[in-house]
């Protein structure tokens, strides 16, 4: 997969690049207007990380440029506006998501994941992880060919993990993507607890591994290792 | 007291002030030409009288001639003086004037009195006193009409560009438009308010693109804190130390991003930006937002009652309306006591959120304002219920709390005028 980041926060785009890379993508980093416009017209991307404020020009035009070059290529807006018209306006001009500043890199991964996902591998896109298999479109999850009955939450929390595997999740992180950012602000987050001890208790019970590690002080990890 | 009743008031004092000391003059002028006519007139008739003696006719006449002969001769001098006399034909005592002369004529002392009635002097005061009263009461209200009617209408662009003031509002940005008038001071009050007006709207812009600017340019540094400290969180430091510093960081770009975008909006709820608003069933919002909650609500093992009678529809911004339910039932869970209550009641359009709790350290008209808390909590940002009290201000929904045997209770009436 090769992705192109727009982004003239070179800070943030190195960060950013950073967690892609053990994804396994290819990444193009572009630090301006001019510059995203010279690499989208010679190179075909299969999914682009838009920023809207870039100091030479404004990214919807860059938006609507990509569209027009390869229509197969997911779009995902990254803006420090939190405004609805310019999430109207991004999502109306052809992009597949819009995410604002600051985020969660975990967040904006899984993000990616399931853009590429939508774009890519329409209707048959399972997720094949030893015994287990996940059908994102359908939201079912299967350990050995056994449907496992998860609740909405709980299959969030999986497919996030997934997304994610290899990668320590803090727990804002997970709250944020699982149950929005509202319930971030709440002292005693043991709910998080909770529901990942009932996902292993459900997967462990169907005789899949125990994937699901938690790492002290700081939050979870899914690992196949 | 209104400008056009003040001069009224003074105008009308003025004038009957002016009035009174007008009547007293003359009052006055009149009585000293009657009181003039009559001596003169009493002089005149004495001299008559004593003519006539001299010439031996004494001719009475009571009681406006009393001739009578004297024994000794104790004359006094010529005086005039005021009495009354009885007159047995009207039965009643009249007002007089007299004028007694002493006078010796051949070798008889004479005592004269000469009288003329003042019934007719009063008589005539009356009449001229109710004359002027009526000319002088009628003179007054025309004077108050047509002073009236003046000053409206000399005062009416200071009316009406005083309406415009006040309906002049920063952030309509419009500016300010003033009747002209032919009064100099007028145009230079208006000239003065419309520069006052521009200055106040040139300034008002730059502070709120200021405002704006610097919170989304904040977002990106919070945005790369965010993100080094989440990749160095993958180095899964064997030092636990470490560990929880990179989370605290994590957890305080968290809380710097919501403070950031509390106030941006706090700041775009103050300045009545522009909300799109449509219908929205007050009930399924209600239910859905409360749904988010369930599981930490559960975690306290809260229990959440939920009594939705109605099926009102709120015509307001869907976001506006997502935040306040949210920002209520957050706070009803975390001011919550473990194993504490949360009952959530709909009925036509007043919504009541109770929830037990420990009971408030500070004056309820507190907690709207912005970071007022009782404890500080870590994870609270103390501008929640400063945004509620905001959007209800937008829309004219009626807020109130109170505790009340160890409940906080929200009554939020969505249409309070009917």
């Amino acid at each position: 997969m090769k992705l192109i980041l727009i982004e003239d926060e070179k800070d943030l785009a190195g960060s950013i690049e950073s967690y892609l890379k053990k994804e396994g993508y290819f990444i193009d980093r572009a630090h301006s207007f001019s510059q995203a416009k010279e690499k989208i017209g010679f190179n075909s991307y299969d999914c682009a990380l838009v920023d809207l404020m870039l100091p030479d020009g404004n990214g919807i035009e860059l938006v609507d440029q990509i569209k027009k070059i390869n229509q197969q290529c997911g779009i995902i807006i990254i803006s420090a506006k939190e405004s609805l018209d310019d999430k109207i306006t991004g999502l109306n001009i052809g992009a597949d998501d819009y995410i604002t500043k600051p985020f969660h890199l975990a967040e904006l991964n899984a993000r990616i994941k399931s853009v590429l996902r939508r774009k890519f591998y329409d209707g048959s896109n399972e997720i094949i992880i030893n015994e287990l298999t996940i059908e994102p479109d359908k939201r079912e999850m299967f350990v050995n060919d056994v449907l496992v009955d998860l609740t909405r939450r709980e299959f969030d929390l999986l497919l996030f993990f997934i997304s994610n595997k290899e990668r320590v999740l803090n727990k804002e992180a997970i709250i944020e993507h699982v149950w929005g950012d509202d319930s971030n602000a709440f002292d005693n987050l043991d709910f998080v607890y909770t529901h990942i001890k009932n996902l292993r208790r459900k997967l462990k019970d169907l005789g899949a591994e125990d994937y699901i590690k938690s790492v002290y002080g700081i939050g979870y990890k899914f690992s196949i290792k | 007291m209104k400008l056009l009743n003040k001069i009224s008031y003074y105008y009308i004092l003025n004038t009957a002030i002016l009035f009174v000391f007008g009547l007293l003059a003359i009052y006055l002028s009149v009585n000293r030409i009657i009181d003039g006519k009559t001596r003169g007139q009493l002089k005149d008739t004495s001299k008559e009288v004593i003519l006539k003696i001299q010439h031996g006719i004494i001719n009475e006449y009571p009681p406006l001639v009393e001739i009578t002969e004297l024994k000794d001769k104790n004359f006094t001098k010529p005086a005039f003086s005021d009495t009354t006399i009885f007159l047995a034909s009207e039965n009643d005592r009249d007002p007089y004037r007299q004028y007694k002369v002493y006078k010796q004529i051949g070798d008889k002392n004479y005592r004269i009195i000469v009288r003329t009635s003042l019934i007719e002097k009063e008589d005539l005061f009356s009449t001229i006193l109710i004359i002027l009263g009526i000319i002088i009461s009628f003179l007054l209200a025309a004077l108050f009409i047509i002073n009236r009617f003046t000053t409206r209408k000399i005062f009416k662009p200071f009316y009406s560009n005083l309406g415009r003031l006040k309906t002049f509002s920063l952030h309509k940005n419009n500016s300010l438009e003033l009747d002209r008038s032919n009064i100099n001071e007028f145009n230079e009050l208006n000239n003065a308010l419309i520069e006052l007006s521009e200055k106040a709207l040139k300034e008002y812009q730059s502070i709120k693109e200021f405002s704006e600017d610097l919170s989304h340019e904040l977002q990106t540094p919070v945005a790369v804190i965010k993100a080094k400290a989440e990749l160095l969180q993958q180095e899964e430091f064997e030092d636990q130390e470490t560990n929880n510093n990179l989370q605290s960081i994590i957890n305080n770009t968290i809380k710097l991003d919501k403070l950031n975008k509390s106030l941006v909006l706090l700041a775009k709820l103050e300045t009545k930006d522009f909300f799109p608003s449509q219908k929205t069933v007050l009930k399924d919002k209600i239910e859905k937002i409360v749904e988010n909650f369930r599981d930490i609500a559960h975690s306290k093992n809260l229990n959440l009652k939920m009594n939705l009678d109605s099926n009102y529809e709120a015509d307001i911004n869907e976001n506006l309306l997502d935040i306040m339910l949210s920002n209520l039932i957050s706070n009803s869970i975390k001011h919550n006591v473990t194993g504490g209550d949360i009952i959530v009641g709909l009925e036509n359009s007043i919504l009541s959120i109770m929830n037990s709790g420990k009971v408030p350290k500070q004056e309820p008209v507190n907690y709207f304002k912005r970071f007022s808390y009782d404890e500080k909590s870590p994870n609270s940002l103390g501008l929640g219920l400063a945004i509620v009290k905001k959007i209800c201000n937008l829309y004219g929904i009626e807020i109130k709390y109170s505790f009340e045997k160890s409940y906080h209770i929200f009554i939020i009436n969505f249409e309070p005028s009917r």
